[in-house]
């Protein structure tokens, strides 16, 4: 007499809890759900198809009968009874296996001077999505080790907006707080410890950096002001003895957060733009983090502009029909030509599940390239059809990548219309954003000398084929600069050169931020953003055109 | 078919400048400045919602498409008040207190234009006594969006002040479902743009 659930042909038992609803019950047996808007109902991630049972869905109960499939949103579902049977489709399941770990920490020329001159320091980068940490040396300034897990409240929800509505509901703080430092950022620590045989009491200094609502949360803090106008966050920066926050070190180990510029462009930023020096270039430089939350900022002459775009997770493979997780079994690159010979390689495990956000860049403008995919994200179904690589989705067109026999699922891989629309929508949040950052300096794209990039995903894509697809400025791969996790770098360098404290509290009074829906500009540039490569022909002279 | 193809097609592939041309040779050729827009920019817009909702267009196109109407509209609206045109509903539209995010509410606010109603824009940001004023102003179906779950518990709150306004109440938003809006008493309503036209049409009696 259980609840079982069934999932990649093994099922796990639970014992039903009428306070739980399915997605909950599923946790418990050990499967996580996708659940973006954090078991509100309202983001359509977490499916399952229910079998035989009884249930409450919403509020109508409802039987399903042996051999019967009822498909329903987890976190509007109960169980009635002591025996159900409930299968999961993979792709409301998360994957937490293969992350890619943050596989570099470039910390930048610096004096050595750390803050505690003994025992051992953690610099942290928590993102919406990963955490990541390296391990530190202090009296020797070398890095152990690092090590990275998925934030675990992914869980409750997946995009800071979620989170921050999340915490407008009673006892949801701590649980999200939590999370993050006794289910993901404590495992990470007994890891390194583990590791590298140190005491984890011998950890005496940690530097964390980290978009703004996440410091809120870490630090106990509730960001629910930065949900609504003026997004105004209650404090920019944090300081806390490790022993009150919970966290597994020394216990008057100092907990320090990297300040925050406002409340949508956070320390990580501030990290990025140490990191870049980006105020100390000379012309027109401007620094983009790409994630959930697109953040850039912009600098010329002792002028400095920031903003942040909701991309949305489309880069990261959510939304999309086969997207996935750059972890094991993604697809991460694609060539080919107008002959639709895909070339793909895979992360680890070479039998694939889905593409993740490099490829799909990959795969959009290849195709436009080739002539398979127009400036408006349509395919040539002739072409599609002629190749054999058709297929009608929910009456959508779609691209086979990968044929049933070959994948993971069982099922074809496929790019449908939609997907493209998707990544069209959040090229053009990005793009639109920071070509209205110059517009507010009284400056273009033409004018551009430099650009940073910071962020992991950034460090994993085709640079020519993101500036193909109009996500980034058409000013030669040979101008942009590849700065990968400057956050964790950031927090880094808080820990082994005391003087970088007093400069990030410098940084983060002198950007103005643009709020980008308020200026002239935006609506019309997202707008043009939203072909491929951009309807504005004249940002893009050296974009191949089919 | 529509009236003239050319407009049509352009209107449809969203290109902006040549809608604008075609226009203006139009008005100054002396044609009818309702036919234009009713027998070939609305027609054009229709088109491009009914794919939407057979899956063969998505928002970038509607976007795009939705541009190229406007680039007309600049051109005909003072024309067409001078025609005594009379639009077959007045409407209001905001993106609620709290909340920047216009380009969904401005697409929905197209696709009603495109559809033949006058649209007061409230732009964002809008207080009760923003939506308020609209009624006063003659709005007969008022339009909430919120992008944002923090924001829109705010729709609550205009529906309440609004009370028994006479206006009818719709909300949308990517946040918003359909349960929400039976949750806080609103009138109706929609996911996307083109769906939006039906609920203020059967908000108004003008579609069943």
């Amino acid at each position: 007499m259980a609840i079982t659930f069934h999932f990649d042909g093994q099922s796990t038992a639970v014992e039903n809890d009428s306070g739980l609803c399915v997605l909950e019950l599923a946790r418990a047996a050990g499967q996580n759900l996708e659940a973006k808007c954090g078991g509100k109902g309202s983001c359509g991630r977490c499916n399952v198809l229910l079998g035989e049972g009884r249930y409450r869905v919403f509020d109508e109960e409802i039987e399903v009968h042996p051999e019967q499939r009822r498909e329903v949103l987890s976190c509007q579902a109960h169980v009635l009874g002591n025996t159900a049977e409930i299968f999961l489709p993979r792709a409301s399941v998360i994957s937490f296996e293969g992350a890619r770990i943050a596989d570099e920490m470039d910390i930048p020329e610096h004096t050595f001077n750390p803050r505690f001159p003994s025992g051992y320091g953690l610099a942290v980068d928590i993102g919406t999505t990963t955490v990541v940490a390296a391990l530190i040396n202090l009296e020797t300034g070398g890095t152990l080790g690092r090590e990275s897990l998925y934030n675990q409240q992914i869980l409750k929800a997946d995009d800071v907006v979620s989170r921050i509505s999340l915490c407008s509901e009673p006892g949801c703080l701590e649980t999200l707080k939590e999370l993050v430092i006794n289910h993901t950022l404590n495992p990470i620590i007994h890891k390194l410890c583990a590791d590298h045989g140190i005491d984890k009491n011998d950890i005496v200094h940690l530097a964390i950096s980290g978009n703004t609502v996440m410091m809120h949360i870490f630090y106990g803090v509730s960001p629910v002001s930065i949900g609504v106008l003026p997004f105004d966050p209650v404090s920019r920066t944090f300081e806390s003895p490790a022993g009150a926050l919970g966290i597994d070190t020394h216990p008057d180990a100092v907990v320090e957060a990297i300040p925050a510029i406002s409340g949508y462009v956070g320390g990580d930023i501030t990290s990025d733009l140490h990191v870049a020096k980006l105020c100390k270039q000379n012309g027109l430089v401007l620094l983009v983090d790409i994630g959930t939350n697109g953040e850039m900022v912009a600098y010329h002459d002792d002028q400095v502009t920031a903003c942040a775009t909701a991309a949305g997770p489309a880069f990261e493979g959510a939304g999309l029909l086969h997207g996935a997780r750059a972890a094991s079994r993604a697809i991460d690159t694609i060539r080919y030509d107008e002959n639709l010979d895909f070339k793909l390689t895979i992360i680890g495990d070479p039998v694939p599940m889905g593409l993740c956000g490099s490829a799909i860049i990959d795969f959009i403008a290849e195709g436009f390239r080739c002539g398979l995919i127009n400036a408006m994200g349509r395919y040539d179904v002739e072409l599609l059809k002629e190749k054999e690589c058709y297929e009608s989705v929910s009456g959508m067109h779609a691209c086979v990548l990968v044929p049933p026999d070959e994948s993971a699922t069982g099922e074809s891989i496929t790019v449908t219309e939609h997907d493209i629309a998707e990544i069209l929508k959040a090229k053009a949040a990005i793009y639109s954003g920071l070509k209205t950052l110059l517009a507010e300096l009284g400056k273009t794209i033409h004018d551009l000398d430099r650009v940073f990039l910071a962020g992991g995903f950034a460090k994993h894509i085709r640079l020519e084929n993101a500036i193909a697809l109009g996500l980034l400025p058409d000013i030669g791969t040979e101008n942009y600069e590849v700065i990968g996790n400057g956050s964790l770098a950031g927090a880094g360098l808080a820990l082994l050169d005391r003087s970088a404290g007093p400069a990030y509290l410098e940084i983060i009074d002198r950007p103005r931020i643009v709020e980008l829906n308020k200026t002239a500009w935006f609506t019309n540039y997202f707008q043009e953003a939203l072909a491929i490569p951009n309807l504005d022909e004249d940002d893009f002279p050296n974009t191949g055109q089919n | 078919m529509a009236k003239n193809e050319a407009l049509y097609e352009a209107v449809l592939k969203g290109k902006r400048k040549d809608v604008s041309s075609i226009v203006n040779e139009l008005v100054a050729a002396g044609t009818n400045v309702e036919e234009i827009l009713m027998e070939s920019m609305i027609p054009a817009m229709a088109e491009i919602g009914d794919r939407f909702s057979r899956n063969e267009a998505y928002v970038p196109e509607m976007l795009i498409a939705a541009r190229a109407m406007q680039a007309g509209l600049d051109i005909l609206d003072p024309l067409l008040q001078e025609a005594g045109h009379e639009p077959i509903g007045k409407v209001a539209i905001g993106t609620v207190k709290g909340d920047l995010h216009d380009i969904g509410k401005n697409l929905v606010a197209m696709m009603l234009k495109g559809a033949g109603f006058e649209v007061m824009d409230l732009g964002v940001d809008c207080d009760v006594d923003k939506y308020k004023e609209a009624v006063d102003g003659g709005a007969q179906v008022i339009l909430l969006s919120a992008l944002l779950t923090t924001t829109m518990p705010y729709m609550k709150e205009v529906i309440e002040g609004l009370g028994n306004c006479g206006a009818k109440i719709l909300i949308g938003g990517a946040p918003v479902t359909q349960e929400y809006a039976d949750e806080i008493g609103a009138d109706g309503y929609s996911d996307d743009a083109n769906t939006a036209v039906k609920s203020a049409k059967i908000a108004l009696g003008l579609a069943a």
